[in-house]
């Protein structure tokens, strides 16, 4: 995998309306007709299923942009780094049996053979392009039926092993940060909005997984009975300017209510960031995520939400690795001795400019 | 013999043991596929009508994959194909639940479906769908259906 300065879908150009969304993600499941599907299927169905869907994607013009990665030949510290990337799920990373991932070079499209599904087509981009990733997506999704054969209902559509992704396939995304509704306790409000809706709000590192720095997933439920061009629309011109415009609105009813203490928010995180010793990775993700506010906010200029970014990925375990790989790592403690050391280096200009 | 709920001939006929009382009912095509919410054709009406109604006399198993409906009502997955006929109407009511009540696929097709007979399905539901989009007057959506349509019948091209 590339050093995390070259790829990472989320570390490319911010975009429109980055101050609330930082990348977005459209996945299609799939699955191959005459197999059973990943959780009944025995371990030599699911290696035939990775061969063919690795040779048929090699040998065209389709998916040769993908390079694949076996994931029982590949270290735990890799599969990690992949994980904390969103290019697999944790799931996949952890299970034994033969599966495996193929990545383009700009790790914007990624396809997990064997996960819940025979395939997990996924596309991600900075930024709020949700009909970039649908493109790409569909644009895989269309060659691979070309070439393999996709388990299909004549009442169903396409058929995946769990009810909640059968129909189209398709799941789009959006992971957005949103400090101040939680702040104006506004949060569970949008929280039963979205729910009405069918939508799920969900945490970092999406399912199962819990809200840190106040960055959520928020992701479509339904995938039957609606057009998968319906299901981007709704979302990219409905859903997500709205949750957009009451961020920014909260944003505004904090900052004039209480300037100061938006202002000592900003200051605190930033002063604790650029001089800890010690930094768990919770709060590092929780400051991180006041810093990118302040930013939003206008409290400082001297970085901007990009380098955020890759800090909340850089903060990471196996990416603090990475990062720092002549640190001793043993303990968590070693860990945030490391985490708070690359914090102060990386957010030396910050640190200057708060005086 | 007339349907219980209806005027229509009954064709399925059904003795029953429902919370330790027994019952016949008599229902027409329409009612008993009503009540299952979905027959597949294929499947023995009044097997399925039984174990629905007596609360699982049968374990149907999945001939694909030997999925039980225990199995899924556990894990609330499927384990192949044949599992959404097979566990029928379970399953239907499964995905429906999940998925805020919808019925069934709108939308894309695999492109190389060579199933004649699931392609007419497919033809017959976009039909469907085109009808009920114009009674609505959502114009953006029945135009939608025709691509489709069109697709399906492979003359897009020709009128294009």
């Amino acid at each position: 995998m590339k050093p995390i300065e070259n790829g990472g879908p989320w570390l490319g150009p911010l975009g429109r309306d980055a101050d609330v969304v930082v990348a977005s993600r459209v996945r299609l499941a799939r699955n191959l007709a005459g197999f059973p599907f990943t959780n009944r299927a025995s371990t030599t169905q699911r290696r035939d299923v990775v061969s063919m869907v690795r040779d048929r994607a090699q040998g065209a013009a389709w998916g040769r942009m993908l390079g694949w990665i076996d994931l029982q030949a590949c270290p735990a510290e890799q599969r990690t780094q992949m994980v904390e990337r969103h290019l697999v799920s944790k799931q996949f990373a952890a299970s034994d049996a033969p599966r495996a991932v193929g990545i383009s070079a700009d790790e914007t499209l990624s396809v997990m053979v064997n996960e819940e599904d025979h395939l997990r087509i996924q596309a991600m981009y900075s930024g709020l392009r949700i009909d970039e990733c649908f493109a790409a997506a569909t644009a895989f999704d269309r060659g691979a039926e070309s070439a393999l054969d996709f388990a299909w209902h004549h009442r169903w559509g396409y058929l995946t092993a769990c009810p909640t992704n059968v129909g189209c396939g398709i799941r789009v995304s959006v992971m957005l940060h949103l400090p101040a509704l939680r702040l104006t306790s506004e949060l569970d409000r949008v929280r039963r909005a979205a729910k009405d809706l069918h939508l799920a709000l969900r945490g970092f590192h999406g399912e199962g997984s819990e809200p840190m720095g106040d960055f959520y997933q928020l992701s479509n439920q339904i995938t039957l009975g609606m057009r998968d061009e319906e299901v981007v629309g709704e979302l990219r011109d409905r859903i997500i300017p709205q949750v957009i415009r009451y961020e920014r609105l909260a944003r505004e009813t904090y900052r004039s209510k209480a300037p100061a203490a938006a202002r000592d928010r900003f200051i605190r995180a930033a002063a604790l960031l650029t001089h800890s010793r010690l930094m768990p990775l919770d709060e590092a993700m929780k400051l991180l995520g006041r810093l990118r506010l302040g930013i939003a906010s206008g409290l400082t200029e001297a970085i901007d939400s990009t380098l955020v970014h890759r800090l909340l990925l850089q903060v990471q375990p196996a990416h603090l690795a990475l990062a720092r790989p002549s640190d001793p790592m043993e303990t968590l403690e070693q860990q945030s001795a490391a985490r708070a050391t690359l914090l102060r280096d990386a957010l030396a200009p910050l640190r200057a400019s708060i005086g | 013999m007339k349907c219980d709920q209806c005027d229509k001939p009954a064709v399925v006929h059904e003795t029953v043991i429902t919370a330790g009382v027994q019952t016949t009912v008599h229902l027409c095509a329409e009612h008993a596929a009503a009540q299952m919410h979905h027959v597949p054709a294929s499947a023995p009406i009044a097997e399925l009508l039984a174990a629905h109604l007596t609360g699982q006399r049968h374990q149907p198993a999945c001939g694909g994959c030997g999925m039980t409906l225990a199995e899924f009502r556990k894990h609330n997955l499927a384990g192949c194909s044949a599992c959404f006929d097979a566990l029928s109407p379970v399953i239907d009511q499964a995905i429906q639940r999940a998925q805020g009540g919808a019925t069934a696929h709108c939308g894309r097709a695999p492109a190389r479906r060579d199933d004649a007979e699931a392609r007419q399905a497919y033809r017959a539901r976009l039909l469907n769908d085109l009808e009920q989009a114009v009674a609505a007057e959502r114009y953006e959506v029945a135009a939608q259906v025709r691509n489709a349509l069109r697709e399906v019948d492979g003359i897009a091209g020709q009128q294009a």
